[in-house]
């Protein structure tokens, strides 16, 4: 519902966030597994907000341990804003500022609105170095280079008419489906559906070629097309 | 109509005073009546490398706070009729610079100059961002080395997305190449990118290639634009550039390493 007098809007959205499953509360031991994952992959995860999703045996932590973990979180630049449902899920709301996030209410409120909207972006010029492309509601597709360093992201496909030499990450909310294409292959970093792989070293039998990237089995797939 | 021409580069020391200096010289020897700004606030140095240093009453930053007017800052070049230079404060910080303040200078130089060449200072903060923002074309002074060109390629970025044309959605800035210090023997040997990998990476149209040349250094200290040292490489190819951008077809020179001479062959030169 609109009211333009006020300037506020009320839409359904759906988000993914990460989420962070764990089994003991030891926030040493996962403040190192935050640091590990972040140097794989500091652009996806830096000041990232992410779900809680503390195991069963986890029902009976103390508000003030619960505190301290969140704390953890918040100093390596990850921002707890909910947990993930779950059976510890209703004892963590209790004695935490966090809400359980019902997904499953989401995943009701999308069925019953079967209208998805899409809406692709086409970009003609290069994506250059700092700068950010986003297609939130579809695929996006360069008709020119992503430099190093640049970032383009999509909800669904990302297709690239040019090198990409920076970051792609295509179904930004969970589309498992999405692919990456691209005519030359040099990326720093792709993505899809959260499952991330960086490529710090240059492997010739990828790089500089075409090159499809799909999930398969929640394993990242890079496929080369060889013109020969 | 004036038309506002930024030389920019995102990374320090590449060579936009030189060029600035260079490029505006080069305009007014072809008889356009050129203005060109210093944005380094802090540091001005384009003054020296026109040798009016000692000339310098008022500057951009006088002007701006109304402590001055436009033709008193003015200098006029002693060896070009149509050169004028607008100097940059020494004393002041960079926050002295105002958006409003820049418009207005620039408005008020658009109705009488053909030409406003802006010298912007390194970085991507408020001074080079102000320089930029008006500007109707860019001239990006690049180096041959990695870092030089991923600057520029963020500099091409806010060109493209917060400039005055971008923000109104008119027809975008038109960019232009400067590569400089262009060194053809390193570029051979591998320890320096070359003009095609440049052209790679930033797609941008070539305006030309400066080559490396003692003869910056000493015409600088001598208080001279380089382009006036008559039979120097660079000057050569900074008057190719500023016809180039003229509009004129200039093929592309001192691309090739130098080749010896006969006698300098025969004596192991
Ligand atoms: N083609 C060239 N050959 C040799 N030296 C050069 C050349 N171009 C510039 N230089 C030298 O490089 C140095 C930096 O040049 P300049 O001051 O023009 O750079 P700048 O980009 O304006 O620097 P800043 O970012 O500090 O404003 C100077 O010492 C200058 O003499
Ligand atoms: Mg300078």
């Amino acid at each position: 519902m609109s009211r333009p007098e006020c300037g506020c809007r009320l839409k359904a959205a759906r988000f993914s966030l990460p989420v962070l499953h764990f089994d003991r509360m030891d926030p040493q031991a996962t403040t190192g597994f935050i640091r590990e994952q972040m140097e794989r992959a500091r652009a996806l995860l830096e000041d990232a907000s992410i779900l809680l999703a503390p195991a069963a045996c986890l029902s009976k932590a103390m508000p003030d341990e619960i505190q301290v973990l969140i704390q953890a979180c918040r100093e390596e630049r990850l921002y707890p804003v909910g947990l993930a449902q779950g059976e510890a899920a209703e004892h963590w709301q209790a004695n935490s500022p966090l809400r359980i996030f019902h997904t499953g209410n989401m995943a009701t409120l999308e069925e019953s609105t079967p209208t998805v909207h899409i809406q692709n972006r086409c970009l003609q010029q290069m994506v250059r170095s700092g700068q950010q492309a986003m297609a939130a509601e579809g695929s996006l597709t360069v008709l020119a280079n992503v430099s190093a360093t640049a970032e383009v992201l999509a909800r669904d496909d990302i297709h690239i008419y040019g090198t990409l030499k920076g970051k792609a990450l295509a179904g930004i909310q969970g589309n498992a489906q999405a692919r990456i294409i691209c005519q030359r292959f040099e990326a720093e970093l792709v993505a899809i559906a959260g499952h991330y792989q960086l490529f710090d070293e240059p492997d010739p039998a990828w790089f500089g070629k075409p090159v499809c990237i799909s999930l398969q089995d929640d394993q990242l797939v890079l496929q080369v097309f060889d013109r020969h | 109509m004036a038309e506002i021409i930024v030389v920019t580069s995102g990374k320090g020391g590449v060579g936009k005073t030189t060029s600035s200096a260079s490029f505006a010289a080069g305009l007014a020897l072809r008889g356009h009546k050129t203005a060109v700004i210093d944005f380094d606030v802090g540091l001005r140095n384009l003054d020296l490398v026109l040798g009016c240093e000692r000339r310098v009453v008022y500057d951009l930053v006088n002007v701006i706070q109304d402590e001055a007017k436009l033709h008193q800052a003015l200098i006029r070049d002693k060896r070009l009729e149509n050169l004028y230079i607008l100097p940059a404060s020494q004393t002041r910080d960079k926050d002295a610079l105002t958006a409003e303040g820049v418009e207005r200078v620039l408005n008020e130089l658009k109705e009488e100059f053909d030409y406003i060449v802006c010298d912007s200072p390194a970085g991507i903060e408020r001074g080079a961002f102000l320089a930029l923002y008006h500007a109707d074309q860019a001239v990006v002074v690049v180096n041959p080395e990695v870092s030089s060109v991923r600057d520029s390629d963020r500099i091409l970025g806010i060109l493209a997305s917060k400039s005055k044309r971008a923000e109104e959605n008119a027809e975008p800035v038109k960019e232009h190449l400067l590569l400089t210090r262009y060194s053809p023997e390193k570029v051979e040997k591998g320890d320096m990118l070359s003009v095609d990998d440049v052209l790679e990476i930033l797609g941008i149209p070539l305006l030309g290639v400066i080559p490396e040349s003692e003869a910056v250094l000493q015409s600088s200290n001598a208080g001279v634009p380089v382009i006036l040292q008559e039979g120097s490489h660079a000057a050569e190819a900074y008057k190719d550039a500023v016809a180039r951008y003229l509009g004129e077809e200039r093929e592309m020179r001192f691309l090739q390493p130098e080749k010896k001479g006969l006698f300098k062959r025969l004596l192991g030169g």
